[in-house]
Order: C-alpha cells, then structure tokens, then sequence
C-alpha cells in the first residue's frame, strides 16, 4: 500500500462525500449496482423529485415512483410504456439497498446474450441492489505526476487501483521496461509488468474508456532486443537452417536528440546501421471480462500486449470497460519496432508517459479501436491471424457504420477501396492484427 | 488430348525458336560459345525437361565450360561431341554424347539424378536425350514495341504460345482488358476469369533466373472502374456475413478521371460525395508457373497471378522466379484504386495502357516473387493460408537480404525486428498472399 493511494483515496472520499447530510434526498446521479447469479451488473440512474413523485431513468429505461420516509419504490419503464421491475430499497446516507424483481432485458449479460439463470426472458427475477452516488469530476482537470511503486505481472480486475482518476485527469508517470527495470536501472517486477491500474472514477461496463497518449518519450539511453526469428514468422525451414551469432547481443544506444537508436556494439556491416526512434507502449490495457486473470504477455479484447507500433505519442485507445473503474494498466514500452514483433522484442526501454482519460458512456464494442491523426483503427485479437483478420475488419466496419450512419453496402464499397491492414503481434499467447480507414477519406463523407 | 494440344502448342514454339535461331556454318569452332542446353529424362515432357545455360569453349579437340551448375569435360572429333557433367567434388554425374548438325546439336545419354532428400545413396542414372540451341544474340541497342493485343489468355500455363519475343532491356508498350464486355479489338481464351495480356517470351531467360519486369507506365484508360460491395467471408467474421444487409441495386461503378487522378462513386444517401485518389495498379502479373501446372487467371503462386498488391503500380520493379524458357510474362486485372486484401473481391476494376521493360538475372532464383518501389523492398508469400503466407513472405526476405548485403542470420533478424512491415494484399482468391518487406532508407546505412 502505497502512501500515494492512501492521500488519493482520501482526496476522492472528500470529493464524493462532500454534500451535506440533512434530510435524505434521494435527488441526484447514482450507480446502481445489481446482484446477478454471475457477476454483478451496472446501471446509471438518474432521479428527481416532482411534483411529490420521483421520475428520472435507470440505465435505459424511464423511472417512476415514490419517496416517503426514506423508502422509494421505482417502477422501470420500457419504450411503449412496458413495465420492466418494480424495486423498493430505503436510503441511508449516501446510499440505497434493496430489492425487487427486474426483466431480463434490463440486464447487459442477458441483452448480450447470456442465460443467467433465473434471467429468462419471460419475465422479472427477483433482485437485489445498491445505490451509490455517482462520482462528481472536479471542477477543472488535474495534473498529477504518479510515481509507480507496484508493477502488475497479470491481468485481473482483482488487482487494487493505484490511483482513482476523473475524466480529463492528466497524469505525468513513467514505466519500467518489458523486464521490470526502469530508467534509473532499478529492478522492478519483469513479465511484461505493468503500472497502474488507474480507477476511473465514472467508468462502468457497458462504456468506452478512452485514453489519449499525450506524450510518450524514451527516458534512457539504452535498450535490449532479441535477434532470433521467432517460429510464428518464418518457415520451419528457414528456423532450422539459420545460424545464429552470438555476438550480435541485441545490445543498443538511443539517440534522443538524433531521433535514432544504434547497435551498442555493431557487427562489422552494422557499423552505421540506424533505426529511426518510434516509442510505442507494448502493452495497455483494461483489466479483462469477469474473472479472467491473463499474465503481462498475454492480451485480448482489453488490450494488453498487443504491440502495435503505432501505439506512439498522439495516439488514442479507445477500450471496453469491463469493470467499474476500467482499471487502466500500461507497460512494455519499445523505441522501434517493426510489424509483428517477429525477434519476440522490440527495442525494450522504459518510457515518460502522460495521458489523460475521457470516458463514453454506453459505447460499447467488442475489443480495442485506436485512432492517430490518419487512421481509425480496430484491433482483432484473436487465437489465428486469420479470425483477427475478420474481426478487426468487422469491428472496424460496425465502427464506421454507426459513427458515419451507412449501410451495409456503403461500408464494403469504402473499404474495399481505402482499408489497410497491419500485422502488430505474431509472437505472444494471441495473434493481433489491425484494420484501418485513413481519416482524409472519412472526413469526405460526415 | 488437352496434353496433345499443349504439346503440339508447344513445339510450335519450338520451331518459332529455332526459326529465329541464325544458323550456323557447322565446323569445329563454332561449338565455343553460349547454348541453351536441354536435357529430357524418361518421364519428361518439354515443359518438364531441364533447361540451363551453357557455355562451350573448344580447345583443339577438348572441350571445356559450364553446363547450368555442373562443369563440363568433353571432346570434339568432326562432328561428334562427347560431354561429361561435372558436379562441384570432380564427380561425373553425366555423359552425353551426340552429333552436331545445322547449328545444333543434339544425342543421348545418361545423367544421375539428385538424391532423394534424406537418402544415402546415389539413384541408378536415367536416360536421357539432350540438345543444344543456339542461345539467341540481344539486339546491339534495345528496342520498343506496340503492342495491341490480338486475344487475351486466362490460363496460367507453359502451353500458352507467346505473344510476342523480346529481348533483356526491350521495353513494350500495351494494354490490358478488364475482363468484362467485348473489346473490339481482341478475343479472350482459356478458363480463368482475369484475362491477361501476352506472354511475352523474354529471350536469354531460363529456369534458375529472375526475371525482372519495371512497369514504366501504368494508367487506367477508361472512365469506368467497376466494384463489388458485398464483404469476402474471409474478411470479415461469420456474426457479420450474416447480419449484413445488402442492397442488390447498389451502384458500385466509380467513375475515374484519368486527368485528375481521381475517383468518384454513385452518391448514395451515406456516400453521397466519396471522392479517391485514384492509385492504378496491376491485380495481375505472372511467369508460366512450374512444369506442367496450369491456374485460372483468378489464381495465384509462387508464379506470381493474381497477387493483388496495390503497390504493384507504376515505378515498381518485380522480380520473378522463371520456370520455363522464355519466363512467358503476361500482366492484366488493372485497378483504378484498392484497399489491402481486395476485401469485397474486386478493386476498380477498370483496363489499362501499361509500358514496362524486362531484364535477366542469370543464375539467381528465389522461391517466390519479389520486388522493389521507391521505398521498399519487398517479398511476396503465396500459400494455402494467411499464416503460411506470413512465413514465406518473411524467410524468403531473410534470404534475399542475407544474399544482397552479406548479413548473418542474427543481423537480419535484428533488422527485420526492428523495420519490417507486412501488408495483408489478398484475402479472397484461391491463394492467401502476404508481403513483408523492408525501407530502403534504412537498408542503406549497411555495409555491403
């Protein structure tokens, strides 16, 4: 436990608890949060007093109900005036519990298409719920400048925030390299370890996190890469042919104020080889689905390893939330790196990152998009490079459709002039490949 | 019957050959020099015999040179030539004798052939009957052509006759057809959808060479650059094939200014003013592919076919690997514009004026096409899947690179690690095909 997550943690209780206790007033935005036989769900809501009744919305339904001695009743109502629960709790404080039943299409695991038991669609299911109030972002945006302590070799919605942010927080941090060990040559924990995670406070599941890459810079002068082809990017023939030497070490020197890295100790035909300096975040993440725990090399459809070298300074992630909170993870910072990541490496170095977060409430798409000033960008991680082709294809196409309102047609015309794609990761636990549509074209058509 | 045909194709081109082949005056001296040597097993046919590159010099009555690889020990008395074939150890893997007649020459023999991989022993020697063709001299200056294409072929195979023969440093000037309509000049043939121009037999170029075609010039040469809109299932996950709703009367006719370098589609209610740079490349270009296989014209190889790179444009340089004499080159399935891994199964699919020149690189071959813009260096991976696409793309750039600058396999590696890029190029056709490939900017800070 840091001494960080202790102020920070009392800097947001002051934040959010800051109202005046009088007569309980269920007025306000609040998180609703559902106990379901899986994991719980999420809802915003939104009440207000009128008239003697309460109205307001509770995730997408409209609300109706009453407020009498500190006990409400909320009745959900669905388009066409369907009714979809009736839920009672009684307010204490800054929170509500109860309980009540609830139609299945209220819940996201059923509408996305799980059979939660007891959820059918038939009808409401009995319930119980909490009522939180919802975060309230400081007036103006901060700057914070976070020092990591903690690095996380997994994965896991289980691990505790480092730090809560608001939306358009900026937070000045570094990270250590893919190894563990940062720009003072301090080792910290290795395996792809990641800083973080960062809670956002507002981010609930079912939105998009976004996370602009404000500026990423080398902050050494030294870096380490692999020189053997991994077997995912070459024939088996050529692995079993090749040669290697091992006094090619890997070893390079970065160059800041030239823009390049070179070989420490170059072999004779290296001697003015140079590699134009591109920094990009190997890994960046939201913590994955459920309980799924995935170790620092591993990624998904919350990001993670995914290795993309335009994953640079000015680019923005856009990830879907699976957790309150996000819980934002970044690491395994390269100076260069070709497509594919095929020697293994980059060139792995530790980084000065800042970033600030913005949170899109109810966006939700099935993996991680990425924007830079040419290119939106979908990415499709998946177990064959084949399946990421599609997926990060259709991502990209649902994207498109829905932002710049076409048809079906319309999106396999554009595409089938203007698509690009990029093999980012051939070497770790899962295949990414990344699907792209210049922005110049798309700025014709909105 | 199909086999008569091609064979009697074939020997056509043969006799075409030998028609233009100046005859010599028969006499001692004039076995020094270089010949096309041609060597038929017991199974061959033409398209499957090996053809190599000789060279004789005739001392007195010894006979000395190369014949492809393989050193040559013979003998000269009157007219009978006596030749053994030397592998790289001094050992004799051949003896050929025969008589020369005509400017010719021609016999039997026996020849060794390779060892079965992994077997320890040599093979029993095969019969074979070999000959010898005058290799044709190049033209003191090069020259240009016109020209119009009479029909257009949609095989890939040896026994497509040529259209035309050019020589190393030639340059033509052409057309292609987009496949679709009657063009009133010409005729299509053979099986495959995307029709090709040619081939054009370049002289001077046998099995075991590269052959290099610049494209000059390419420009899409009419207003029309026809597209589907209906995703590939391979582009796309099955969740979306299905729940996607087409129009049937979707116009995806792009109108091209060939002036302005632009396209513009239909308006539609989403796309009501879509408006591309227009980006002309070559869907197709092709060598005969090896021995006796023969592909659609929507197909594509180690041959190259159907590769559907869009940097295959004008300023590019592609490198072929050639099977048969003659490479047989043929190019068509012009795009007026199209993104990566042609995900709709069309670009604009639009014909073309196209200028190109060819060149000979003797005696160097790689597995798969090749080849090089401004910017990069580039490989080519044909297979039956994207994976496997990604591997060969890749070993075969590791081998080029190795070769060109003289770099270990650790210091390729490193270097692909740190610049390589891979683009996705097609997705829809009976083959996968995948470049990787490399800037040229940083290949020029090596030392050689």
């Amino acid at each position: 436990m840091s001494r960080h997550r202790i102020t920070l943690s009392l800097l947001v209780a002051i934040t959010t608890t800051s109202r005046i206790c009088a007569a309980a007033d269920p007025s306000g935005n609040w998180i609703a949060t559902i106990a379901t036989p899986r994991a719980p769900e999420y809802a915003r809501v939104s009440l207000k007093m009128e008239k003697g009744n309460l109205i307001g919305s509770w995730g997408m339904f409209k609300v109706t109900g009453t407020f009498r001695a500190d006990t409400l009743q909320l009745r959900l109502i669905q388009d066409a005036d369907q009714p979809c629960g009736i839920l009672e709790g009684t307010i204490s404080g800054e929170s509500v519990t109860g309980k009540g039943s609830i139609c299945a299409s209220a819940l996201r695991s059923v509408a996305m298409g799980g059979m939660a038991r007891g959820f059918g669609d038939g009808g409401g299911a009995p319930i119980e719920f909490t009522l939180t109030r919802a975060p309230i972002s400081p007036s103006s945006p901060r700057d914070i400048h976070f020092d990591p302590t903690d690095f996380v070799g997994y994965y896991s919605a289980a691990n505790k925030p480092a730090l809560h942010l608001f939306p358009r927080d900026v937070v000045h941090t570094w990270t250590a390299d893919a190894g563990g060990v940062d720009a003072k040559g301090v080792q910290h924990r290795g395996g792809d370890s990641n800083i973080g995670p960062f809670y956002v406070e507002g981010a609930l599941p079912g939105d998009t996190l976004v996370v602009h890459l404000l500026k990423l810079r080398t902050n050494r002068s030294t870096a380490r890469q692999g020189s053997r082809l991994n077997a995912h990017a070459v024939t088996a023939a050529y692995l079993l042919n090749a040669k290697y030497d091992n006094s090619v070490d890997g070893q390079w020197t970065i160059l800041p104020e030239k823009g390049i890295a070179v070989p420490t100790h170059p072999s004779e035909h290296m001697k003015n080889y140079s590699v134009p300096l591109k920094p990009m975040l190997g890994c960046i993440s939201v913590a994955p689905q459920g309980d799924q725990q995935y170790r620092g090399s591993d990624l998904g459809p919350f990001g993670g390893n995914m290795d993309y070298n335009d994953n640079a300074e000015g680019t923005t992630l856009y990830f879907p939330v699976f957790h309150p909170g996000a819980l934002l993870g970044m690491g395994d910072g390269h100076a260069a790196m070709g497509d594919g990541e095929v020697v293994g490496s980059g060139l792995e170095t530790s980084m000065d990152v800042d970033f600030s977060v913005e949170v899109l409430p109810g966006v939700a798409t099935a993996q991680v998009r990425a924007e830079t000033s040419d290119y939106l960008i979908a990415f499709g991680v998946t177990g064959s490079v084949p399946e990421s082709i599609q997926v990060a294809t259709s991502e990209l196409a649902k994207w498109i459709k829905k932002d710049y309102k076409l048809s079906d047609s319309e999106v396999a015309v554009l595409f089938a002039a203007t698509l690009k794609y990029d093999i980012t990761e051939l070497v770790d636990a899962r295949y990414n490949v990344a699907a792209k549509i210049p922005k110049t074209v798309l700025s014709m058509i909105k | 019957m199909r086999m008569d045909r091609r064979l009697q194709k074939f020997l056509n081109v043969l006799a075409l050959m030998a028609a233009i082949v100046l005859p010599r005056n028969s006499g001692a001296a004039d076995l020094s020099g270089e010949w096309i040597g041609q060597i038929t097993g017991p199974f061959d046919t033409p398209f499957t015999a090996q053809y190599s590159h000789v060279v004789l010099n005739v001392t007195g009555s010894k006979i000395s040179g190369k014949w492809g690889q393989y050193a040559i020990a013979g003998s000269l008395a009157s007219d009978d030539v006596t030749i053994e074939l030397l592998d790289g150890s001094g050992k004799t893997i051949g003896t050929l004798t025969g008589t020369m007649k005509a400017g010719a020459v021609s016999g039997s023999g026996t020849v060794i052939p390779s060892r079965r991989m992994g077997s320890t022993v040599d093979p029993l020697p095969n019969d074979v009957t070999w000959n010898l063709m005058s290799s044709m001299p190049a033209p003191a200056t090069p020259k240009t052509y016109d020209y119009d294409p009479k029909y257009f072929y949609g095989t890939y195979s040896a026994a497509e006759p040529p259209a035309l023969h050019i020589f190393a440093g030639d340059t033509v000037r052409t057309r292609t057809y987009d496949g679709q309509g009657p063009d009133a000049h010409a005729i299509r043939h053979g099986t495959g959808g995307d029709v090709n121009t040619g081939p054009f037999y370049v002289e001077g170029a046998l099995p075991g060479d590269t052959l290099v075609v610049h494209i000059v010039k390419l420009r899409a040469n009419k207003l029309l650059g026809r597209q589907g809109s209906r995703f590939n299932q391979h582009a796309v996950t099955q969740a979306y094939a299905l729940s996607a709703k087409y129009d049937p009367n979707f116009n995806g006719n792009w109108q091209q200014d060939i002036e302005k370098n632009v396209a513009t589609l239909p308006p539609s209610p989403g796309l009501p003013h879509l408006t591309i740079s227009m980006k002309t490349m070559l869907g197709c270009i092709s060598v005969a592919p090896p021995g006796e296989e023969q592909y659609a014209g929507t197909d594509l190889g180690v041959f190259g076919g159907n590769l559907d790179y869009n940097d295959n444009v004008e300023g590019t340089t592609l490198y072929f690997p050639v099977f048969h004499p003659g490479a047989l080159l043929g190019i068509g399935d012009a795009h007026g514009a199209m993104g990566d891994g042609e995900v709709v199964g069309t670009g604009l699919e639009t014909s073309a004026d196209v200028t190109f020149t060819v060149n000979v690189i003797r005696g160097y071959a790689t597995p798969q096409v090749r080849a090089e813009t401004k910017d990069y260096l580039i490989s080519f991976g044909v297979s039956g899947s994207v994976p496997d696409s990604i591997q060969l793309a890749t070993a075969q750039l590791a081998d080029w690179l190795k070769h060109d600058y003289n770099l270990n396999d650790s210091e390729v590696a490193l270097l692909l690690g740190d610049v390589m890029k891979y683009d996705i190029t097609e997705l829809v056709d009976p083959h996968f095909d995948v470049v990787a490939k490399v800037p040229k900017s940083v290949l020029a800070t090596l030392n050689k």
